[in-house]
């Protein structure tokens, strides 16, 4: 049993003995004696206050006492705190398209879990994984970047949550360390752990900084066959192709062998769905690209991630992996009047579609600073403090109900004492 | 209780007198010196005959000697009736674990009796009381005293009874003795008293007072007028030198007021030997202060 609010008990202990001076020096009507010369007493109200020898009226006096003492442990909060373990790690285990061997990974982590552990897959988000959930699952890569930040907040949050049941944390990062993974808050929210990271540097993928042969089976009749006219050329690994209709059997194996395939249909994409009443929406985004037109919007994105958002926040644009590569599904219909597909807005747009799958990656390794000051300094074990300040006391209510019906019971005796006087 | 219970005082009172403070106007022989002038065997002085005298008065001797008539004059002593007036109302009862007061006052009446009966003085007992008033006659007889305490003895005090009413019927000639704490009516009694002294009667007031009253017990007690129970007052701190200043400044009034009229005043505490009390209260100084 522990009290979160001990002085709450040691004021009640205080005011219950300043109740027991009270009844010692009460003010109460002294006992009513004949005393033949009371005429040459001075006239005054028939009370007085009078020291008697022992607490006058213990019942009142027992009554007071134990309210107050209940009311003091209610707000003492008694709890019972559960048994703490000695140290438990955060393992943060990186499973982005940065990582180049998932299997370097997981061999990595299942170094370091022990039981009552925590493992926290991450890529561009990060959540702890459950208890008995499977490891290897959680560890499959994604396309999407990695984020450190995400990591170090999910740590965070995660050493708050077990900071009742254990001693010590351990925090482990397990990582390729990659440049694209750090952001301007990364160092910032390492210097809110006070310990020391264990950083494990796992194997970099190698990244496309740049995008691959763009081709493009869109007629230049037609005006976003036009506007991809306009994206220009470049060196990056992976091909990259446009199509206005749905994937064919081709396109599909030009995907799994690693391409990129775009489809950026007039009808209704497979796994999206129809509106069922088209809209119009002012504007679409998707990174540094922003096109301001009035779009008919007559479908609704179906799963995978979000490529680009209508203004409103709607995905516009999804990404889906297939095999080696990816498959990219537009849902931005690009009006045949007007300028639209004239314009370098459009084209920006269609140059971000164009990018290799999961976007262009900087897989540059961090210098060998920047990951000492990722490491930081000071002890790897962090001690961790109960979180008092936010517990709940089961027993509080009762304590407090219970005071509560000896305050009444304490009324009600005063009362019937009244009238007897 | 029968007179018995008050041997040791009687024991200690023997010999004890209680003069008149002045001649008394009976005819009756007694110890008390008489206004008459009579025949007794005690002579006092000659005076001239004059016509009207009774011849028997004239002392032959010296009118054969010097041809002179001369009557022979002599102090003549009588007796003088007590009475005994007691309170026995409520005030008396204190304190209540004991009576002290009251039997304080019923000793000092019993003393005052013997010593008056010892004189050869009638003695009687005026006792009003809340359901009438017990009287015993004044009377010589042998016996008087122990009727005086199984009067007293067989009484309670409760109530409150008026003492002025049962001394304002009184004859003149009367030695009266009020044995009361004169918290009843004071004033009236005081009043009757000043015109029974202004006609040559004799008054005594013999005041109890209750050691408890002189000096309250330090406990806190909400004090209650036990003939006046609407008054209700805490005797508590600062409460209790009012009220000690009070009640020395009413004493003192009493006192004087009582020693003004040519009565004599003593006060008795219930800590205070009755055979002692009755000394006091017999005494001639009792009176001499207040004749100068």
């Amino acid at each position: 049993m522990t009290l979160l609010a001990p002085w709450f008990l040691v004021a009640a202990a205080l005011a219950a003995a300043g109740t027991v001076l009270l009844h010692l020096i009460a003010v109460q009507r002294p006992p009513a004696v004949a005393f033949p010369t009371a005429r040459f007493i001075p006239d005054a109200p028939a009370r007085a206050r009078a020291r008697a020898p022992r607490p006058t009226d213990r019942l009142l006096l027992l009554l007071r006492v134990l309210a107050l003492l209940l009311l003091g442990l209610a707000f003492a909060r008694p709890v019972v705190l559960p048994e703490r373990q000695g140290v438990r790690r955060i393992v943060l285990a990186d499973r982005s398209r940065a990582v180049a061997a998932t299997a370097a990974v997981h061999d990595t982590v299942r170094a370091f879990l022990a039981a009552g552990d925590v493992l926290v897959p991450f890529d561009s988000a990060a959540s702890a994984l459950a208890a008995g959930a499977d490891t290897a699952a959680a560890l499959a890569p994604t396309l999407a970047p990695g984020r450190l930040s995400a990591a170090l907040v999910a740590a965070r949050r995660l050493a708050t949550a077990l900071r009742d049941s254990t001693d010590s944390l351990e925090l482990v990062l397990v990582s390729p360390l990659a440049a694209e993974e750090v952001d301007a808050a990364t160092l910032a929210l390492r210097a809110g752990w006070p310990g020391r990271l264990r950083v494990v540097r796992v194997a970099a993928a190698p990244g496309d900084s740049a995008r691959g042969a763009f081709d493009s089976r869109i007629a230049l009749t037609r005006p976003l066959g036009a506007a991809a006219a306009f994206v220009p050329r470049a060196g990056g690994r992976a091909p990259v192709r446009l199509v206005a209709a749905a994937p064919s059997v081709a396109d599909s194996a030009f995907a799994r062998e690693g391409g990129v395939l775009v489809t950026w249909p007039d009808s209704l994409p497979a796994g999206w769905s129809a509106r069922a009443a088209p809209d119009t929406v002012g504007g679409v985004t998707s990174g540094p690209a922003t096109v301001v037109a009035s779009f008919v919007r007559a479908w609704r994105a179906g799963d995978g991630a979000v490529l680009a958002r209508w203004v409103d926040g709607e995905p516009a644009a999804t990404e889906q992996p297939l095999g080696a590569g990816c498959l990219r599904t537009v849902g931005v219909p690009v009006s045949e009047r007007g300028d639209l597909a004239l314009r370098p807005a459009l084209h920006r747009l269609v140059q971000r579609f164009a990018e290799p799958c999961g976007g262009l990656a900087d897989r540059a390794p961090l210098a060998d600073s920047a990951v000492a000051a990722l490491a930081g300094a000071g002890p790897e074990r962090v001690a961790v403090q109960r979180a008092t300040s936010t517990a709940r006391s089961a027993l509080a209510p009762w304590l407090l109900g219970a005071a509560l019906a000896l305050l009444v019971a304490e009324m009600l005796v005063r009362g019937g004492r009244r009238e007897e006087r | 209780m029968s007179i018995s219970s008050y041997g040791s005082l009687l024991d200690a009172l023997r010999g004890v007198q209680w003069p008149a403070r002045r001649p008394v106007p009976g005819a009756v022989p007694g110890t008390h010196q008489s206004r008459l002038r009579g025949t007794s065997a005690e002579f006092t002085e000659y005076r001239p005959y004059r016509q009207g005298d009774d011849p028997r008065r004239l002392d032959w001797k010296l009118l054969a000697r010097s041809d002179r008539a001369y009557i022979r004059l002599a102090d003549d002593h009588s007796i003088l009736a007590t009475l005994l007036l007691v309170d026995a109302s409520a005030s008396m009862a204190y304190p209540a674990a004991t009576h002290e007061k009251w039997a304080q006052a019923r000793r000092l009446a019993v003393g005052l009796a013997t010593v008056a009966h010892a004189g050869g003085d009638p003695v009687g007992l005026l006792l009003p009381t809340a359901a009438g008033v017990a009287r015993v006659a004044p009377r010589t007889r042998r016996g008087v005293v122990s009727e005086v305490a199984a009067a007293l003895d067989a009484v309670r005090p409760s109530g409150s009874a008026s003492l002025a009413t049962a001394l304002l019927g009184l004859a003149p000639a009367v030695r009266v003795a009020v044995v009361s704490d004169f918290l009843g009516d004071g004033d009236a009694l005081l009043r009757v008293a000043s015109e029974r002294v202004a006609a040559g009667g004799e008054v005594h007031a013999v005041h109890v007072v209750a050691a408890e009253e002189l000096d309250p017990p330090p406990a806190a007690i909400l004090a209650v007028d036990p003939e006046e129970p609407e008054v209700r007052r805490p005797l508590v701190g600062a409460a209790r030198a009012a009220y000690l200043s009070a009640f020395a400044a009413w004493r003192e009034e009493l006192a004087r007021s009582w020693r003004a009229t040519g009565a004599g005043y003593t006060l008795v505490t219930t800590t205070e030997p009755a055979d002692q009390a009755v000394r006091r209260i017999v005494a001639p100084s009792a009176l001499v202060a207040v004749r100068a």
